[in-house]
């Protein structure tokens, strides 16, 4: 698999556009600055939560659904947004009302830039219904295309396959959750406990997805031999683990069904390190350098809370110098690399939210960057898990009397506060649509 | 009553006299050189502050496992012995009581290898500095390994399955 793409940061950098961090969002503003023709540099520090992603976009969950009943009332995606933006007065969908017409614009790039391989629900349609790996139900509006065709609401004969000697897919146990969620949907799902050729040798059991992924890669076919042995009559499609390759998983995908005959699906990912998302960060930087955006790896930093004032410096892992043990002190890390400045006549901040780095705990949360005010202190009664700095209708940050801190300055993604991903159901896809608009907004040229 | 006295007495007797004089005519170590000789092999030797600093750095792995997609050297060393760099952090880096069970996957790694995996950490730990210093800290704990038996001996008897 590739890994982090670009240039180490040991130089200074200039660009029409900077983006602070690579994840979905900070892509997203990279691609809509390079539509408007501006030249887009991308600086991350590491890769964040889109790695780890479940590898669907989801924008908001139906408000009336429960975990025992998780359609709800089956509202459209469109519905579930507003009736969030109502309920919650300072999460982003309500405070970018006046932006909603250009939803559907927005999420139809994703499919544009992507080759289709980034896709989303008509809004006017409700959410997706997908089972995950441990039996759970995740509704979302969004995500990978091979992912999004496990929709259990279209009912029918299912086909859910797992690996006899991996623990990683119980095939009765997804086979038995998806019927329970869905049945009432016209879902009859049967388990595939199917034996392959690539999962023989006795430590095989312990193989990472992206091991098995390489294997069934090289083998699609060997695959598709040892599932036809046991798939049973009547079976009209597939959910396979999300295994389909380390890269685009498309041609596996068709390669599948072509042998099988049946419409094939990856179920989304649940597990550490998942495959999904670790294709999506991989695409996505392959994007970002298909379009000509200047990719760098360092850490970026403000000396006054301002774009005016932006350095970049080696994200070196920090060492702490053990004399500082010896000698009963708090330890503090080595000397930084040297600092290098960074001009743009826009900057938009991208850098997520506790997994990404953009807001840190410590004795308050911060924002490290340019020392936003952060929303979301549990001490102050607030919900953490909502953290974050507050931004105007376009996206610029605020300050705690509520004056916008800079010209040029923007903020996407999970560093925004007031969204409760887990409790809201708006995750990448609020991401891909508050970057598209920060990246339109820095490439128009600030405030 | 009496039975005090003569247990106070003993006691005197035992810290004044008997005590002593063992410690001047005893040969063997004492104080850390006792300790490291009983327990040196069980790999409980000192933890310096250069240990105290790499532990820190270790201790900010989230157990995330991107590091390990980008770990090449996963296969490559048997699963049984070798599970990704982030075992190096979660697992070997905290404890050095462990540290002897995974020689084989320390001596069979190259620490530059996880230089990729180090790039992409969300919370930056420092792979290849902590399998450089996993590696040296191996090398402290070798003059101690004879001292431990390879395996537990068989129960008295003969235990299950035994002949």
């Amino acid at each position: 698999m590739t890994g982090l793409r670009g240039r180490v940061a040991r130089e200074a950098i200039a660009a029409d556009v900077v983006v602070i961090g690579g994840g979905l969002a900070g892509t997203a503003a990279a691609l809509a600055a390079r539509r408007s023709g501006r030249s887009v540099a991308v600086i991350r520090r590491s890769w964040g939560a889109t790695a780890l992603s479940h590898g669907v976009l989801d924008l908001a969950r139906d408000p009336l659904a429960a975990p025992h009943a998780p359609l709800g009332e089956r509202r459209s995606v469109a519905a579930s947004i507003g009736a969030l933006a109502l309920r919650r007065p300072r999460h982003p969908w309500a405070v970018l009302g006046a932006r909603l017409p250009d939803l559907a614009r927005v999420l139809g790039a994703a499919g544009e830039e992507t080759d289709g391989r980034l896709v989303f629900a008509d809004l006017e349609a409700e959410n997706r219904c997908l089972l995950t790996p441990l039996g759970a139900i995740k509704t979302t509006a969004g995500g990978q295309d091979t992912v999004l065709a496990g929709d259990l609401l279209r009912g029918g004969a299912v086909g859910v396959v797992g690996f006899v000697g991996h623990p990683a897919w119980d095939a009765r146990l997804l086979a038995a959750a998806a019927n329970e969620a869905a049945g009432a949907a016209g879902l009859r799902c049967t388990a595939l406990p199917i034996e392959t050729r690539f999962l023989q040798r006795a430590d095989d059991y312990a193989l990472r997805p992206h091991q098995l992924a390489q294997r069934i890669a090289s083998d699609p076919d060997g695959l598709a031999a040892a599932i036809r042995l046991a798939l049973p009559a009547g079976v009209e499609r597939l959910l396979l683990p999300p295994l389909l390759g380390t890269g685009d998983p498309r041609p596996i995908r068709a390669a599948l069904e072509e042998k099988l005959g049946l419409p094939c699906a990856e179920l989304p990912a649940a597990s550490a390190a998942p495959l999904p998302g670790l294709r999506l960060q991989q695409m996505l930087e392959a994007l970002l350098e298909a379009r000509g955006v200047q990719l760098w790896h360092g850490e970026v930093f403000s000396r006054d809370g301002t774009p005016g004032a932006l350095f970049v410096r080696e994200a070196a892992p920090p060492l702490l110098d053990p004399s500082h043990f010896d000698a009963g002190r708090a330890p503090v890390p080595h000397e930084p690399p040297a600092a290098h400045r960074v001009r743009a006549r826009a900057v938009v901040l991208a850098t997520g939210r506790f997994v990404g780095g953009g807001i840190r705990g410590g004795a308050a949360l911060r924002e490290p960057v340019f020392d936003l005010p952060v929303e979301g202190d549990a001490r102050a009664g607030e919900a953490i898990f909502a953290a974050g700095v507050r931004i105007d209708e376009r996206l610029r940050p605020l300050d705690r009397d509520g004056a916008v801190r800079a010209p040029g300055l923007f903020a996407c993604g999970a560093v925004i506060g007031g969204n409760d991903p887990a409790r809201d159901g708006a995750g990448l896809g609020l991401s891909w649509f508050t970057g598209w608009l920060a990246g339109e907004a820095a490439a128009a040229g600030g405030a | 009553m009496g039975s005090k006295l003569g247990a106070d007495l003993y006691l005197a007797w035992r810290a004044l006299v008997t005590h002593p004089l063992r410690r001047l005519l005893d040969r063997e170590p004492q104080g850390k050189a006792r300790f490291l000789r009983n327990y040196g092999g069980e790999g409980l030797v000192p933890t310096t502050a250069e240990d105290k600093a790499m532990l820190a750095a270790a201790g900010r792995c989230i157990s995330c496992g991107l590091c390990d997609e980008l770990d090449g050297q996963l296969g490559a060393i048997a699963a049984g012995e070798y599970q990704g760099a982030s075992l190096l952090p979660r697992q070997y880096a905290r404890s050095s009581v462990e540290l002897r069970h995974a020689a084989a996957a320390l001596e069979a790694i190259d620490p530059e290898a996880y230089r990729a995996g180090e790039a992409v950490c969300p919370t930056r730990v420092p792979l290849v500095a902590i399998a450089r210093w996993l590696r040296e800290r191996l090398a402290r704990l070798r003059p101690f390994e004879q001292q431990v038996p390879a395996a537990l001996p068989a129960p008295r008897g003969g235990g299950a399955g035994t002949t």
